[in-house]
């Protein structure tokens, strides 16, 4: 527990506090959360961490996005599975393709039947722009307010001073 | 700035080789893990999957031992089975589907012991449908064999008040007695004491009075008092002749119901005889009490194994939902589409061989084999039902023959099953008799069970010969028998029965019987023939026959006295009741009749003697 909330601080501080846009960290941000927001062991997922490791975007944020959006997920199970019942079953105009799809090569392996798995993953779509524009803004502030005097704290200098911190460099754009 | 950061295909790369690895590393443990988990949930109750290997290349699984527990007994295995070859086509995988083309199993067992206790799920698939079995078990009423003796007459019949000419009779009673008081209050009213005394003064008044005396005015009202009265009197008459009716109608209403306490007294002797449990000494009846509930068994045996197999073989093809897999996360439900009718199904077996050994009757572990195809999740795709075919081996010539020959057609809506297993010249099992300390031992014969179902409608034949029966004492059950009640006369009766029951039975050598099972799963009835039956019902007839007959007159006799003590007190109340109404009325007409003459008389004298007056022309007509 401990250590997730360090993983956490240090994500959220290397991430500020990088070289990367505002951009590069709204995406990172914006992707990771996927990763939060829909049950974790699809194989989306992996598609998702390797777009998150060859983008030019901020992993750091994508690793924050997760961990942020995780306990959002399960929050919001309830509404996924909803959502996820409408698209599957009560929705006549895209039987067909959920009936097109359950008799083709790999996307049975997405488990895209599962009302939590499509539940999810719809709203992550939806949520994707709002969460990378968002992240974006928020970077922006909090560097024109906050930015500078957090960097001269000795606390900052000790987080960044890290070895963590060092490997986190190799994926700051 | 370039959009893609090519440093980062390092650390793809290591991990995806990071996969690769673990998967060739742990990639059959999990695999493993996650169908014995899966097997588990669907089924359950514990299965435990050992020395799983999984080649892609070959699109082949192995796997050493399969071991599903029993959810009756946490130790014991329901299927222990092992190595089992598992041949998968590549192509549906790629769906998400499997499909095997042949699965072999090897050194199936049933019964054995686990080294550990299984994890059973208290609500699990496996227990609800043996909870269903059991559900339908209970539907069949199943009489037992009555060998209660008849010395318990008096053991039923205490409460008279259970008997319905009993309360009838009470109820009547106190009818009569409502009518009775009901009818001294009209006959109050009826106030003829008044009538007679008016008519009487008015007798007296006149009697040797002459109209001379009072004159033609006088005598105009004397006459006109005495027509009065008279009239007086005649409505009177009339008054007592509709009481008299109306008095009657009621009597004779009571005396019919009365009467019909007749009718109440057979429905009563029906009620006590049912009460006394009279030996059961018909055919159908006595074959129903000694096999009803062994060929129940057999039925519900075969049923359980049918519901097991229809949850995965469904009829009919339509989307379906199921709950998710289980995780930290909500489930969900996992939704199956209906396939496309030139895809693979989700699920289908096209062959299976199974070789499994069975200890039969006489304690020999026997082989069988048996052949499963077209085993589907969707039978309406497969266009061919499941047919299960199995048979004993024996090696070294072949000593008796099982054959099993099962199809479940789910291609449409209704589903068709049927099922015929034989069984020639292999010891027969034990067939315990409920209710006496026997049981049959039909040793090397033949049996036949034939079960069809189609929709809801079910009909079965359980069909048993043979020639070297013999009979297996059960002595704790003898034991209870001959301690309980053993100084009683009640105790001793019994005894007599059973034994003289076991005496004609233990002399029987061979058994032929006959169950048939038919209606449907929420309704079904058993009927049950066997030789057995006739040879105790004809001993039983004859022994007992007397004595039940005796017992029956005893018992009619005792419910007559204790109808009679309520019933008899009843009729003399309404005999009493008649004789009181016709007196009264006797009385009455005979009282009125006679103040009518004398009125009439009185009349005559009056008018004589005014025709002898001056002016008699206008004297008052005579009446």
């Amino acid at each position: 527990m401990l250590l997730t909330l360090l993983k956490l601080v240090q994500s959220l501080v290397s991430t500020l506090h990088s070289e990367g846009t505002p951009r590069q960290i709204g995406i990172g941000l914006a992707l990771g959360a996927a990763l939060g927001l829909t049950p974790i062991a699809n194989v989306h997922n992996l598609a998702i961490l390797a777009l998150l490791m060859v983008l030019n975007v901020s992993f750091g944020a994508g690793m924050l996005g997760w961990l942020v959006f995780t306990p959002v997920g399960f929050l919001l199970d309830p509404l996924f599975d909803r959502v996820g019942h409408r698209l599957l079953v009560e929705t006549p105009a895209l039987t067909p393709l959920w009936t097109r799809w359950y008799d083709s090569a790999l996307m049975p392996w997405t488990n895209y039947d599962n009302t939590i798995v499509l539940g999810s993953f719809a709203a992550w779509l939806v949520l994707f722009v709002p969460i990378a524009v968002l992240g974006g803004w928020a970077v922006v502030r909090y560097r024109e307010t906050w930015g500078a005097r957090f960097q001269a704290t000795r606390w900052y200098r000790a987080v960044t001073a890290s070895k963590a911190y060092n490997l986190y460099r190799v994926f700051v754009p | 700035m370039r959009p893609i950061r090519w440093s980062g295909l390092i650390p793809l790369a290591l991990l995806l080789g990071l996969l690769a690895v673990g998967w060739t590393v742990f990639g059959d443990r999990i695999v493993q893990s996650v169908v014995a988990e899966a097997a588990s949930d669907a089924l359950g109750t514990e299965v435990e999957i050992s020395g799983l290997r999984l080649s892609l290349a070959d699109s082949k699984v192995t796997i050493s031992r399969l071991q599903i527990a029993d959810p009756r007994d946490p130790m014991r295995n329901l299927v222990d089975a092992g190595p089992l070859l598992v041949d998968l086509e590549a192509e549906p995988l790629l769906e998400r589907k499997i499909v095997i083309s042949r699965l072999a199993v090897r050194g199936g067992r049933n019964g054995t012991r686990r080294s550990r206790a299984a994890r059973v799920p208290r609500n699990g698939y496996l227990q609800r449908t043996l909870a269903d079995v059991d559900r339908f078990r209970d539907q069949f009423r199943v009489p037992l064999l009555q060998l209660v003796p008849l010395d318990t007459i008096r053991d039923v019949l205490l409460d008279p008040m259970q008997l319905v000419t009993v309360q009838r009779a009470i109820a009547l009673h106190h009818r009569a007695d409502s009518a009775k008081d009901a009818t001294a209050e009209k006959w109050r009213a009826l106030a003829l004491r008044t009538t007679y005394d008016t008519a009487r003064a008015l007798v007296e008044k006149y009697r040797g009075v002459r109209p001379v005396s009072l004159g033609i005015a006088g005598t105009r009202t004397a006459v006109r008092d005495v027509r009065a009265t008279l009239a007086e009197v005649e409505a009177a008459k009339g008054r007592v002749e509709r009481l008299h009716r109306t008095v009657r109608a009621g009597i004779d209403s009571v005396e019919d119901a009365v009467r019909d306490l007749d009718s109440a007294r057979r429905a009563d002797y029906a009620f006590a005889r049912g009460l006394m449990k009279l030996p059961t000494f018909e055919g159908p009846e006595l074959g129903n009490a000694l096999f009803g509930d062994v060929a129940i068994d057999r039925v519900a045996q075969a049923l359980y194994y049918a519901r097991i197999a229809e949850r995965y073989v469904p009829p009919g093809l339509m989307p379906r939902e199921t709950p998710g897999p289980e995780r930290l996360r909500r489930s969900g439900a996992t939704v199956a589409f209906p396939i496309a009718p030139s895809r693979f199904p989700q699920l289908h077996l096209a062959r299976g061989d199974v070789e499994f050994e069975v200890p039969d009757a006489a304690g020999r572990t026997a082989r069988y084999v048996a052949v499963v195809t077209d085993a589907t999740s969707e039978p309406a795709l497969v266009g061919r039902p499941m047919v299960v075919r199995a048979s004993r081996v024996e090696r070294g010539g072949a000593v008796g023959s099982v054959r099993l020959h099962a199809v479940m057609d789910h291609r449409g809506r209704v589903p068709r099953d049927s099922l015929v297993l034989t069984a020639q010249g292999i010891a027969l099992p034990r067939l315990p008799l409920p209710g006496l300390p026997l049981a049959a031992m039909p040793g090397a014969g033949t049996s036949g069970l034939t079960v069809r179902r189609v929709g809801d409608a079910l009909t079965a034949r359980w069909v048993l010969r043979s020639g070297a029966l013999d009979w297996a004492v059960d002595t704790v059950a003898r034991f209870a028998v001959a301690s309980d009640g053993a100084d009683t006369r009640h105790g001793q009766a019994r005894r007599f029965v059973e034994r003289l029951v076991v005496r004609v039975l233990t002399g029987v050598e061979d058994l032929s019987l006959d169950a048939r099972v038919t209606g449907t799963l929420a309704a079904p009835t058993v009927q049950v023939n066997s030789n057995l039956d006739d040879a105790v019902a004809s001993s039983l007839r004859g022994v007992i026959g007397e004595e039940v007959r005796k017992a029956e007159l005893r018992l009619r006799a005792k419910v007559d006295a204790l109808v009679e003590e309520r019933t008899a007190p009843l009729r003399a109340q309404v005999a009493d009741a008649r004789l009181d109404a016709e007196r009264r009325v006797a009385e009455a007409r005979a009282e009125l009749e006679r103040r009518r003459q004398e009125l009439e008389a009185q009349l005559r004298a009056l008018g004589g003697q005014v025709l002898a007056l001056p002016g008699a022309a206008t004297a008052p007509a005579m009446p």
